[in-house]
């Protein structure tokens, strides 16, 4: 039996290393979306981790009120306020900025009183095409704030009660509000998008796999080699094993050129480094669990499907709805509640919650036993029912 | 377990085939033997069930009703056994083409478990029976046809096969491979191996096969000596062999005396009495045909197979 494994996988790996276009789309595909998706989320991010939404500040008036008005929504570390003096739209039609605030002559005098409903507004938001409406009204909520605190502190300065409201009053207020992440183990941050895409596009380019997988094995089945094989002494368990373990190879140097790629390859590109936490034995296990499920998936998908475009298309649209609800397109932590109901049966899910686990909360084995056990049992099943339809298709 | 000698290669007795339980029957009633060194050709038009038995002799396929004995093991429970003992060379060409020749044998050898010693002797033999030895290192999906086919059978060869199983192995290929492939198989043959052959072509059953089985709908419906099956078609049949190609006028001319084309360049005359040969011979000259050589009483295996299949339709 083991020279017959042994001959397998030798075969196996001869007839993967000539393929050139299944190595490229096992190896080049995934690493490419890693570079692109890295770079292209790097402000969505960044965003997150306290580098606020731009907003550009056109003062017209330049009095003490308006530099106050300034100063209050500067002091709010959700927006990166600079002065501008060009006409607004001049600086947001590249998407650097998500808002210009322009504060019009008299703006001063509009505090003064009561507000006049009727009056032209003397604080104009202009909203960047490309921000989203729930940002605009968080943005517009904020200045009304600061505005209604400045005629406050003027109501108090006129009632002879001091110029400004107290500063015990406003850290009180402040701290009422709980600001929670989604990973506080990993120091406060949520993952960066090295730290997403890195291990998303690494579970993905995993499943993937199935695409050759399958089409060796149909081809196989096509050109008569396994009709062949069936006068021959080889066990079938031999033969599913001699044509599984290469590709179980092939997941692991993925995993590694991948991990390698995030750690390396992004930072000389001028992105974040990847940061590998979490026990080395959790991620050889992780790695080993993902690539059974991918496996286990790949032969039953082979099994069942008559032809290669058959196969193609279930292995390959297979491997895009995992990822779709599983995490890798669009970060779980972004979804909606149900949405991420739905993603915790996505075997990609799994593996990258595992993943984010042992990267973001320097997790062990047993952090990551419950996903482990899911992969483990789900690519176990699937090779389960592959093999009951391959005995009856024989 | 160890094979018995005097057993025959095979053994099949009252063999029925049904794919589905409520279908028409793939084989029905076969029954033949095939003795050790012999060489048996299993002929018949396509879908007949030529490839069901192959299978089923083969181990591919489980019997249902009957027996299928091979080098007397039984192939309802000893199939280890009687896969150690032969080897099928399929119609399809099924290796590897992304390998080298070299790479293909390599592999299976490995499936068939050879040790190093045999791995050497066998590829040595396998490679010059095949005639493979200059391309060996070459990928085999640049090979010709007639080279794919001798690849596919060299894989077979590894096995070192009693019982040499060939599904129609030349097919679709020039007649000087099939020539080269048919030669290695009479030389096998001639060395031993026991040969099941299937094949369209009627010439290479006729050149290689001592013992023939015409299959029709499941059924064996002729089982002789391949002397004796053309000693039937012989009876009183002349064939001319023309030096050019007859034209239209003369395939007309000739037609009105009874000849009946093969091709452009042979034809069969029916001659009941011997002595009007010269005067027949005279007559096809008289008609302008050239006369390269003539035949009298052999038969073709073509004829006698079309025969007894045109039989089976009309009964």
């Amino acid at each position: 039996m083991l020279q017959q494994l042994l001959a397998s996988i030798v075969k196996e790996l001869r007839l993967l290393a000539r393929d050139v276009h299944g190595l490229g789309l096992l190896f080049i595909l995934p690493l490419a979306f890693i570079l692109v998706m890295s770079f292209a989320l790097q402000d969505l991010f960044a965003a997150r981790q306290g580098q606020g939404l731009g907003v550009v500040v056109i003062d017209h008036e330049d009095t003490d009120a308006s530099r106050r008005l300034y100063e209050r929504l500067a002091s709010n570390e959700a927006f990166a306020l600079k002065h501008g003096e060009a006409a607004a739209a001049s600086y947001l039609d590249r998407g650097d900025n998500s808002f210009t605030l322009e504060i019009r002559e008299g703006f001063a005098q509009s505090l003064v009183g009561a507000p006049q409903t009727n009056a032209p507004p003397k604080l104009i938001v202009t909203v960047a095409p490309d921000t989203d409406k729930r940002t605009e009204l968080i943005f517009v909520a904020a200045v009304r704030q600061a505005i209604g605190r400045q005629r406050v502190e003027r109501l108090l300065s006129q009632m002879g009660m001091g110029g400004q409201t107290s500063g015990g009053a406003m850290t009180s207020l402040d701290s009422s509000v709980g600001v929670e992440y989604a990973y506080p183990d990993s120091g406060g941050q949520a993952p960066s998008a090295v730290q997403q895409n890195v291990p998303a596009w690494l579970v993905f380019s995993i499943f993937f796999i199935g695409i050759p997988f399958s089409n060796t094995f149909i081809r196989e089945r096509q050109i008569g080699t396994q009709r062949r094989l069936r006068t021959i002494n080889l066990n079938p368990a031999t033969q599913f094993l001699g044509k599984l373990a290469p590709y179980f190879v092939v997941n692991q140097a993925q995993v590694a050129l991948m991990l390698a790629a995030g750690v390396f390859l992004v930072p000389l590109l001028g992105g974040q480094a990847l940061a590998i936490h979490g026990s080395p034995l959790a991620l050889v296990l992780l790695s080993a669990s993902l690539s059974v499920a991918a496996l286990g998936l790949a032969l039953l998908i082979a099994v069942i499907s008559r032809t290669t475009e058959q196969a193609t298309l279930l292995s390959g649209l297979g491997s895009i709805v995992f990822a779709a609800i599983g995490g890798v397109m669009v970060p779980k932590f972004v979804m909606p509640a149900a949405m991420q109901t739905v993603a915790d049966y996505s075997p990609m899910s799994w593996g990258l919650e595992a993943f984010l686990t042992l990267l973001l909360h320097n997790g062990g084995v047993a952090d990551i036993s419950g996903e482990l056990a899911k992969l483990c049992g789900f690519g176990l099943c699937a090779t389960a029912v592959a093999w009951l339809f391959y005995r009856r298709q024989e | 377990m160890s094979v018995s000698n005097e057993a025959p290669a095979i053994s099949v007795t009252g063999l029925s085939y049904r794919y589905s339980r409520n279908g028409p029957p793939a084989l029905s009633d076969i029954t033949f033997s095939a003795p050790r060194g012999s060489s048996f050709g299993l002929i018949g038009p396509n879908g007949a069930g030529k490839s069901t038995l192959l299978s089923l002799l083969t181990g591919v396929l489980k019997p249902q009703e009957g027996e299928i004995e091979i080098a007397g093991f039984s192939a309802r429970d000893n199939l280890e056994a009687i896969r150690a003992v032969s080897a099928l060379v399929p119609q399809d060409l099924a290796f590897y083409p992304a390998l080298t020749g070299q790479e293909n044998l390599e592999y299976f050898a490995g499936i068939f478990r050879l040790t190093p010693q045999q791995w050497r002797e066998r590829r040595e033999r396998a490679v010059e029976v095949s005639q493979l030895a200059d391309v060996l290192n070459k990928p085999s999906e640049s090979y010709s046809g007639g080279l794919k086919r001798r690849l596919n059978l060299a894989i077979g060869l590894l096995n070192a096969p009693q019982i040499l199983y060939l599904d129609e192995p030349t097919v679709g290929i020039d007649a000087r491979s099939r020539q080269t492939i048919v030669d290695a198989i009479r030389r096998l043959n001639g060395e031993g191996t026991t040969i099941i052959y299937t094949s369209h072509y009627m010439e290479e059953v006729e050149a290689i096969c001592d013992r023939v089985g015409i299959i029709n709908q499941g059924k064996l419906v002729a089982l002789e000596s391949t002397e004796k099956l053309l000693q039937q078609a012989a009876k009183k049949v002349l064939h001319v062999t023309l030096a050019t190609p007859a034209n239209d006028q003369l395939r007309i001319v000739l037609a009105q005396q009874g000849a009946l084309f093969v091709d452009d360049e042979r034809l069969t005359i029916n001659l009941t009495d011997i002595a009007k040969l010269p005067e027949t011979i005279g007559a096809v000259q008289a008609a302008g045909a050239p006369v390269a050589s003539v035949e009298y009483g052999v038969g073709r295996l073509e004829e006698v197979y079309l025969g007894i299949l045109d039989k089976g339709s009309a009964a």
